[in-house]
């Protein structure tokens, strides 16, 4: 599938698709029949060590599309399909425990902000995913294996040493390398990063991106970010600009250049909704007023 | 799920706030458990003190003082089997005037066949136990006294002992004329406590006829006295001979040659059979003695039905105190409601992070819930260790309180109890426990509800 506003290089054609999406949008009601449209059909294909980059100013509905794609949020309309090894199933028909499943088996996440939890261990973080599923009798048999595990990931980001100590006391940057190791310890078929670098200086940043490189080029892990850093978006194979809540067929560097010029990229747009065709209006999620984040 | 214990560990064990709930709850069961133990333990002296006199059935005619043929119903009543021993008795109100006019009711008895239904026995006093009992108008006399044997019980009522108190009142008196002794009459202990007569004092008895309705008048002379434990009886209870109170209250009936006395007390092998009994009283031996006479038809009673309103508001009485004492628990199952809302909004970006890793809505509800319960049950061990722990020393927690600042909580005198009586039972240990867990489970279920309808995309942005 090709879509606008895809720069692609080095790219394995013949690689097996991990997601794919389809005409996906996102729309939020508002009062007065208006909705908010954050994702206006999205389409993307995300293939097996795979390094994509979703860039776009802020409010596009990068983060949006984020969590539709990692199953935090339900797509108004369109489809996201994860090829699975057992095949292909498709988000909108998955219940809530089956989407949790894919969530702890399939996908793996890395926030802006790490996300860690303050009162664990760093190894104990990087377990956490693998004891979610377990019951505490398998977890006790695994537990040689799955600390292993855990700590040749922290080997991977540099952090074996500082495993017992509490994440507090950690560097902004070691954190992230915390929760990188910890969205890849059920190794999952994609890794989902949601502004990765922001919240890092430019050195800790650049560490990060050699990082990402070493583990999509030796492990040979499947990224999707979604971010506003150029020198990361750079460094993906796939390159993707948001505008608008759609993919634009412009390369990264004129999105670039237009934003250096002033020419800032309209965020998403206020329309008046016709509720009979709204499918968000049907989406359960969306009426218990769930997923409504801000864009 | 494993996230559930170590992360419980994390968030319960490792901070101090969760402890409050524990100690609310542990409080609450504490206090309950203790309270509830004293409560029955003061309802089942009660219930003696309610008793009283009363052996376990009583059959009544069917309008007070008209049952006829008691002597063929002590015979059949006493080849039943579980029956031990059967005895008649009258009952009747009147006045006596001593020191002073008082109220009473008399009742005539067979003071030898009473004892043997019921505890006259244990509460008719000797001589010099109706002494000490003066001497100390707060004392009580303790369990471990030795009743009466039928000998000493005929000895207060025999012909030799009114001689001898009798001669003692005249010679006090200045009277040398020849004069029989009146009937004898046993007080209870209140009414020589409080002088409206003495041992050997001749007071008058006024009543009617419950047959005739024509009043009656007649002098007794004060044998012995009595002490039952309950204020009132021990003011108010007069007994006599039964054959004395018949013709003192006129009840022989010329028509039908026969006492009509008000009832027959019967005393069973163990009080376990008294409902049964009851009914086969009823069915087999009133059926063939009062079958065609409806009018005349006995009624049977246990001691219980006798005494059913009194023993309802001891019941009661618990009741109320339980529902007011499970408000501690209620504040408990508050404080865990508090503490684990303030825990799900102190975690709200954690839930976010479990949520993001593959957590479901039920394994968060099932985190919080752990949490909760958890909190509850060691609430509830201790509390029951601790009630368990006071309610077998209670006495000497008390007493060493009494000694340590002179403040005596317990007063014996009141109850005429020596000691604060305690009983725990398996049922208020339900009483107590269930409602704990039930507002545990309550105060827990609500925040964990809450905990997993927090939207993740929210949660991971909370602030």
């Amino acid at each position: 599938m090709s879509s606008p506003g895809t720069d692609r290089s080095g790219i394995e054609a013949e690689a097996p698709i991990v997601l794919s999406a389809e005409s996906v949008t996102r729309s939020y009601p508002l009062a007065d029949r208006r909705r908010l449209d954050v994702l206006r059909g999205i389409d993307l294909e995300v293939r097996e060590g795979e390094m994509v980059s979703v860039m776009g100013m802020s409010g596009v509905g990068k983060s949006t599309l984020l969590n539709i794609l990692g199953l935090l949020d339900t797509a108004t309309a369109g489809e996201v399909t994860y090829h699975l090894p057992g095949g292909p199933v498709r988000a909108r028909e998955l219940d809530e425990a089956e989407r949790a499943e894919i969530r702890n088996e399939h996908l793996g996440f890395v926030f802006q902000f790490y996300h860690l939890l303050p009162d664990v261990s760093v190894l104990d973080n990087v377990l956490l995913p693998a004891m979610i599923r377990r019951s505490s009798a398998r977890y006790r048999r695994e537990r040689r294996t799955l600390t292993e595990r855990a700590r040749h990931l922290l080997g991977l980001v540099g952090l074996d040493d500082r495993r017992r100590q509490r994440p507090g006391t950690l560097s902004g940057g070691e954190r992230q390398r915390v929760a990188i190791a910890r969205a890849l310890m059920n190794e999952p078929r994609i890794l989902l990063c949601d502004e990765p670098t922001g919240n890092l200086d430019v050195r800790t940043s650049e560490a990060m991106h050699s990082l990402f490189d070493t583990l999509n080029r030796e492990e040979r892990i499947t990224f999707l970010f979604v971010t506003h850093d150029p020198s990361l978006a750079r460094r993906a194979g796939t390159r993707k600009v948001m505008v608008d809540g759609r993919f634009e067929a412009v390369s990264l560097e004129e999105a670039l250049a237009r934003n250096s010029r002033g020419e800032e990229l309209e965020t998403a747009e206020l329309k008046t909704a016709e509720p009979e065709t709204a499918e968000g209006a049907r989406d359960p999620d969306l009426e218990r007023g769930e997923g409504a984040a801000t864009p | 799920m494993q996230y559930h214990g170590f992360l419980m560990k994390r968030y319960v064990f490792r901070r101090l706030i969760p402890y409050a709930a524990v100690l609310a709850v542990a409080f609450g069961v504490f206090s309950l458990i203790s309270v509830l133990a004293v409560m029955e333990g003061f309802k089942d002296e009660m219930r003696a003190r309610i008793r009283g006199s009363l052996s376990h059935l009583s059959i009544f005619g069917p309008y007070g003082n008209d049952l006829l043929g008691s002597p063929e119903l002590i015979e059949a009543l006493l080849a039943l089997e579980h029956v031990e021993a059967a005895a008649p008795f009258v009952v009747g109100q009147g006045i006596y005037r001593a020191s002073t006019v008082t109220p009473c009711e008399i009742r005539g008895i067979d003071p030898v066949a009473e004892a043997a239904v019921g505890d006259f026995d244990a509460y008719l006093l000797r001589d010099d136990e109706i002494r000490e009992l003066l001497a100390d108008e707060t004392r009580m006399l303790g369990d471990e006294r030795i009743p009466m044997t039928a000998e000493e019980i005929e000895a207060v009522f025999s012909r030799e002992r009114r001689d001898l108190l009798f001669d003692s009142f005249r010679a006090f008196d200045g009277d040398s004329g020849f004069r029989l002794p009146p009937q004898p009459i046993v007080v209870g202990i209140e009414v020589l406590r409080r002088n409206h007569a003495r041992i050997g004092d001749i007071i008058e008895l006024q009543s009617f006829s419950p047959r005739t309705l024509e009043a009656r008048n007649e002098e007794f002379l004060v044998v012995g006295s009595f002490q039952t434990g309950v204020f009132e009886q021990d003011l108010s209870w007069m007994f006599i001979p039964i054959q004395v109170a018949v013709s003192f209250l006129d009840l022989f009936d010329e028509e039908q040659l026969d006492d009509r006395i008000s009832g027959i007390s019967v005393r069973l092998d163990d009080y376990e059979n008294a409902g049964a009994m009851r009914e086969t009283i009823r069915s087999v031996v009133l059926e063939e003695l009062y079958g065609d006479r409806l009018e005349s038809y006995p009624l049977v009673r246990t001691w219980e039905d006798q005494r059913r309103n009194l023993l309802r508001a001891v019941a009661v009485e618990k009741r109320i105190i339980s529902v007011m004492m499970m408000l501690i628990v209620l504040f408990a199952g508050v404080m865990i409601f508090l503490i684990l809302t303030l825990m799900v909004i102190e975690k709200t970006r954690d839930l976010g992070v479990l949520r993001s890793l593959g957590a479901t809505r039920g394994g968060v509800i099932s985190l919080f819930l752990r949490q909760g319960l958890t909190l509850t049950l060691i609430g509830m061990v201790l509390g029951s260790i601790g009630g368990v722990i006071l309610v077998a020393n209670l006495n000497p927690i008390h007493d060493a309180i009494r000694d340590a600042t002179g403040f005596q909580l317990f007063d014996p005198t009141i109850y005429y109890l020596s000691r604060i009586p305690a009983k725990m039972r398996v049922e208020d240990w339900g009483t107590v426990l269930v409602p704990a867990f039930a507002f545990g489970l309550l105060g827990s279920l609500i925040p964990a509800v809450w905990a997993s309808r927090q939207d993740p995309i929210k949660a991971l942005h909370h602030e």
